[in-house]
C-alpha cells in the first residue's frame, strides 16, 4: 500500500530528470552558464580565446632569455606544488609566457587548462611606453574592481585573477585564479 | 496530534523514503540534476563561432565591412557579427551588430573585456555599449584601432564615427572578424569584406593594408567560406 503511494512521486522525479536530460543538447544550460556572472542586460563574452591552443613557441628558458632585450625574472613565491613547466616565446612582440603548473601539460593545451587546474600564467614583455594612462583609466572606470598597486617600486593595477605592473621598461602580468592579495605576494617576489 | 507536511512533533529519528515520498523524490531529482547538469554547463562550449583572423598578433587595428543579415534567432542571447582585436592577455575589443530576439531588430554594439577568465568567472570586467538599431539589408564599415604604437587606448568606429574607447595593457593586438551564436539552431549568415589591418612601418609609421593572409575557424554546424585573404562568408544552420 505504502509502495503504491510512493510510485507517483518517484515517477514524477524520474520524469523531471529525463526532461532536463532532454534539454541538454539545446544549449539552454550552456547559455545560462555563460550569462550567469553578468547582468541580464549584457551579452555573454564574445572574443574569449582562453580555450584556444596556447599562443607562442615552446622554447627552452635559455633560448627565450637570449631572444629578449630584458632579463626574464622568476617569482620566488608560488602556490604549493607549482613549478615552471612551459615557456612560450612570442618573438615578434618581445613577449614571453612563463607557465607554472603541477606537471607538464600535454600539447595542445590552452590558457583555460592552465588556469582551471590552479596554474599560473606570467607574462613579461618589453614595453617602454608610459603605463600611467592605462593604470589611471583602469582604476577610475572599474567601480572598485581594480586597485592600483606598487610592486617593488613599479606601478600597476590588480583585480581578482589578474595583475599588471611595469618596471624598468618591462610589462609584467600574472593571470591566475587568485585574489589581489595572493597575486600581489607573487608579484612582489619576482626577481628577488 | 498536530501533523505538518512530512513532519511530526514527535518524529525525531531520520525519516525513511517511504514516510515522505514527495520530499525524497524532489531531493533525488535535485541531487541527480546537479551531478548531471553541472559538468555540461561549466565545462562545455557556450558560444559557437565562425570566424577569421589575421595570423599575426603584432598589429594595431582591424577594419572592414559587414552586411546586416536578418538571421533566424531562437535564443535570448542571439547572434552577433563583429570586427575585433584581441590581446595576448585574452582581453578583447569588438564592434558590430547583434540580434537577440526572433523577429526583433538588430542593434549595433561595442563590447570589451578587461579580465577574461575561465568558467565560471568568464569576463570579470565586461563592458557593453548599445549603439542603436542596425537596419537589415545594409552594409557598414567598422574599425577598431589605436593611433600610435605607444598608445594602449583603442577606439571603435562605426561608419567612420568613433563610438567607444578603452585602454588595454598592450598597444599591439590581433585582428579578427567573427560571427557568433549562442544556440546552434541560430543562423549565422555573414559577409565580411575589405578586411584591413594596421601595421607599423618604421619609415612611415602606422599604415593600413588589406589582409594578405587569413586563418579561419568554425564550430560545427557553422562554416566559413573564404573568398580571398580580405573577404569571407559565414553560414550554417537556422
Amino acid at each position: 500500500m505504502r509502495r503504491a503511494k510512493t510510485l507517483p512521486y518517484l515517477t514524477l522525479g524520474t520524469a523531471g530528470i529525463l526532461l532536463m536530460l532532454a534539454m541538454l543538447p539545446t544549449g539552454v544550460w550552456q547559455t545560462y552558464a555563460a550569462a550567469s556572472p553578468m547582468s541580464t542586460t549584457q551579452r555573454p563574452y564574445m572574443f574569449s580565446r582562453l580555450a584556444d591552443p596556447f599562443p607562442g613557441q615552446e622554447t627552452p628558458l635559455s633560448t627565450a632569455r637570449a631572444a629578449l632585450p630584458f632579463d626574464i625574472q622568476m617569482p620566488q613565491v608560488l602556490p604549493p606544488n607549482l613549478s615552471l613547466t612551459h615557456v612560450r616565446l612570442v618573438k615578434e612582440v618581445k613577449l614571453v609566457y612563463l607557465i607554472f603548473t603541477t606537471s607538464k601539460l600535454a600539447e595542445p593545451f590552452s590558457a583555460e587548462d592552465v588556469l582551471s587546474s590552479g596554474g599560473i600564467i606570467m607574462m613579461q614583455s618589453w614595453d617602454a611606453a608610459d603605463p600611467t594612462e592605462f593604470i589611471s583609466s583602469r582604476v577610475e572606470q572599474s567601480n572598485g574592481l581594480w586597485k592600483d598597486v606598487n610592486i617593488n617600486g613599479g606601478l600597476g593595477v590588480a583585480s581578482f585573477g589578474k595583475i599588471h605592473w611595469w618596471k624598468n621598461n618591462v610589462h609584467y602580468e600574472i593571470l591566475a585564479l587568485q585574489g589581489i592579495e595572493q597575486l600581489t605576494a607573487i608579484a612582489n617576489s619576482v626577481g628577488r | 496530534m498536530k501533523r505538518e507536511f512530512c513532519r511530526s512533533e514527535y518524529q525525531v529519528r531520520p525519516r525513511k523514503p517511504t514516510e515522505c515520498p514527495l520530499l525524497w523524490s524532489l531531493a533525488l531529482t535535485a541531487t541527480l540534476s546537479i551531478f548531471l547538469l553541472l559538468p555540461s554547463a561549466i565545462g562545455s562550449e557556450v558560444n559557437w563561432y565562425a570566424r577569421a583572423e589575421y595570423p599575426n598578433g603584432d598589429r594595431y587595428g582591424v577594419a572592414g565591412y559587414n552586411y546586416v543579415y536578418n538571421n533566424y534567432v531562437i535564443s535570448g542571447y542571439g547572434i552577433s557579427e563583429a570586427l575585433a582585436v584581441y590581446f595576448y592577455d585574452y582581453d578583447w575589443f569588438a564592434i558590430g551588430w547583434n540580434k537577440d530576439q526572433a523577429g526583433g531588430s538588430a542593434h549595433f554594439y561595442a563590447d570589451w573585456c578587461f579580465n577574461n577568465l575561465p568558467p565560471p568567472y568568464l569576463c570579470m570586467d565586461y563592458h557593453y555599449v548599445d549603439l542603436g538599431i542596425a537596419t537589415y539589408g545594409t552594409s557598414h564599415s567598422y574599425k577598431v584601432s589605436t593611433s600610435s604604437i605607444t598608445s594602449k587606448t583603442y577606439k571603435a568606429f562605426l561608419d567612420s564615427v568613433a563610438k567607444a574607447q578603452a585602454t588595454f595593457g598592450y598597444s599591439y593586438s590581433k585582428p579578427a572578424a567573427a560571427s557568433e551564436a549562442h544556440d546552434p539552431r541560430d543562423s549565422l549568415t555573414g559577409h565580411y569584406w575589405n578586411l584591413m589591418h594596421q601595421i607599423y612601418i618604421p619609415q612611415t609609421g602606422l599604415q593600413w593594408y588589406y589582409w594578405d593572409a587569413i586563418s579561419t575557424y568554425a564550430d560545427p554546424p557553422y562554416y566559413v567560406t573564404v573568398i580571398s585573404n580580405r573577404e569571407f562568408y559565414t553560414g550554417g544552420q537556422g
